[in-house]
């Protein structure tokens, strides 16, 4: 490093002192360079950085004018920091919450104190965009509570098809209903009568007991955690399904 | 752990001394310059940089320990900055000494034994 280049970086570093007392070390610094001309100042006093040090030592840097701005970006960066772990902690709390409801206990007190709605004329059954609990059932006629429009939420058509649609239901299905249709639902199936149709498209279906079951099947493009192909129970479904999950109900999911 | 080496227990130990000697030397010259002092005392067996010898002499003379002036000779010659002891650094001076000398007794006297 040459001396001109020695002297422009101490003056750099040496910032934190006065401008008087910063001049005044520069000034002994250089015209010290006339009692050994032929050395370099860095040869003589060292490391720059060395240097400006033993002279920074035991001297209090006043506070920068712009410290404010420093501190206020600081604890800028601190909140922002903290708010985004709470955004995450609060999505994770969210995505833990689970439906304590066991919807594979038939007794539990909240199915028994459910206010069930009849339908009768239904053959088929349409489910899309909907979270529903299919639950096999002895009566006539199905019967439902949903959360959305009361009463009102699943009409029959004239071709006798129930649609439920964007809606959270849970639903008892006869077993003369043959004909289910599932498509953008999660749903979960309890002991559904022997002989049902049910095609499942881009659903997330989970089997109550799916021992159970007979499982005929014709699977495209989805992950079958149950092996429908392999149960050998004595209901037997049929299971046409594509882009979707199958796994057996556990209360916790 | 950190281990101390010689040359940390040096630097510890150069710290206080080097005052002394500096505050020696200029009072045995009645003033110095910055370069002078460090040809002094590499004259008398104690090797300085002048990386150290300068940021001493502005501590001590920002501590009123030496007093400084720039001297700018008429004609040939280059300005320097002249160190004297301060006035009131007289007392430091003697106390200084007193103790280094109560050092030298310990040391010379647990040395002997």
């Amino acid at each position: 490093m040459d001396n001109a280049t020695y002297l422009k970086k101490l003056s750099k570093l040496l910032k934190g002192l006065e401008r008087s007392s910063r001049n005044e070390i520069l000034r002994e610094i250089k015209l010290s360079l006339n009692d050994m001309p032929d050395a370099t100042l860095e040869s003589r006093f060292g490391p720059v950085e060395k240097l400006a040090n033993e002279y920074l030592e035991d001297v209090n840097i006043p506070p920068s004018k712009f410290k404010w701005l420093y501190v206020s970006a600081k604890y800028c960066l601190m909140l922002f920091a903290v708010l985004v772990i709470a955004v995450i902690g609060l999505i994770y709390w969210l995505s833990q919450q689970t439906d304590q409801f066991d919807y594979a206990d038939l007794q539990a007190p909240e199915l028994l104190q459910t206010q069930w709605q009849s339908l009768s004329g239904v053959r088929e059954l349409n489910i899309e965009q909907s979270s529903t609990v299919i639950y096999g059932s002895s009566d006539a006629v199905i019967s439902f509570s949903c959360a959305r429009d009361g009463q009102n939420s699943l009409m029959v058509d004239t071709e006798g098809v129930v649609n439920v649609f964007q809606n959270e239901c849970l639903l008892r299905v006869p077993a003369h209903i043959v004909k289910i249709n599932i498509e953008q639902s999660t749903v979960v199936l309890n002991n559904l009568a022997s002989g049902k149709d049910i095609t499942i498209f881009q659903t997330n279906l989970r089997i109550v007991d799916p021992s159970n079951y007979t499982i005929s099947s014709q699977i495209s493009q989805c992950e079958d955690q149950v092996a429908s192909q392999t149960l050998s129970g004595k209901n037997q479904l049929n299971l046409t399904a594509s882009q979707c999950l199958i796994e057996p109900y556990s209360p916790k999911m | 752990m950190h281990v101390k080496t010689i040359d940390q227990w040096e630097t510890q130990f150069r710290k206080g001394i080097l005052e002394a000697l500096v505050l020696m030397a200029i009072r045995s010259k009645t003033q110095m310059y910055g370069y002078e002092l460090v040809e002094f005392l590499k004259q008398q067996g104690l090797d300085c940089s002048e990386g150290t010898i300068y940021p001493l002499l502005n501590r001590m003379q920002k501590n009123e320990w030496l007093v400084s002036e720039w001297d700018i000779p008429v004609g040939s010659g280059s300005p320097r900055k002249w160190y004297k002891i301060h006035p009131s650094a007289g007392h430091l001076y003697t106390d200084m000494i007193s103790k280094i000398d109560n050092y030298q007794t310990v040391i010379s006297k647990i040395r002997s034994m």
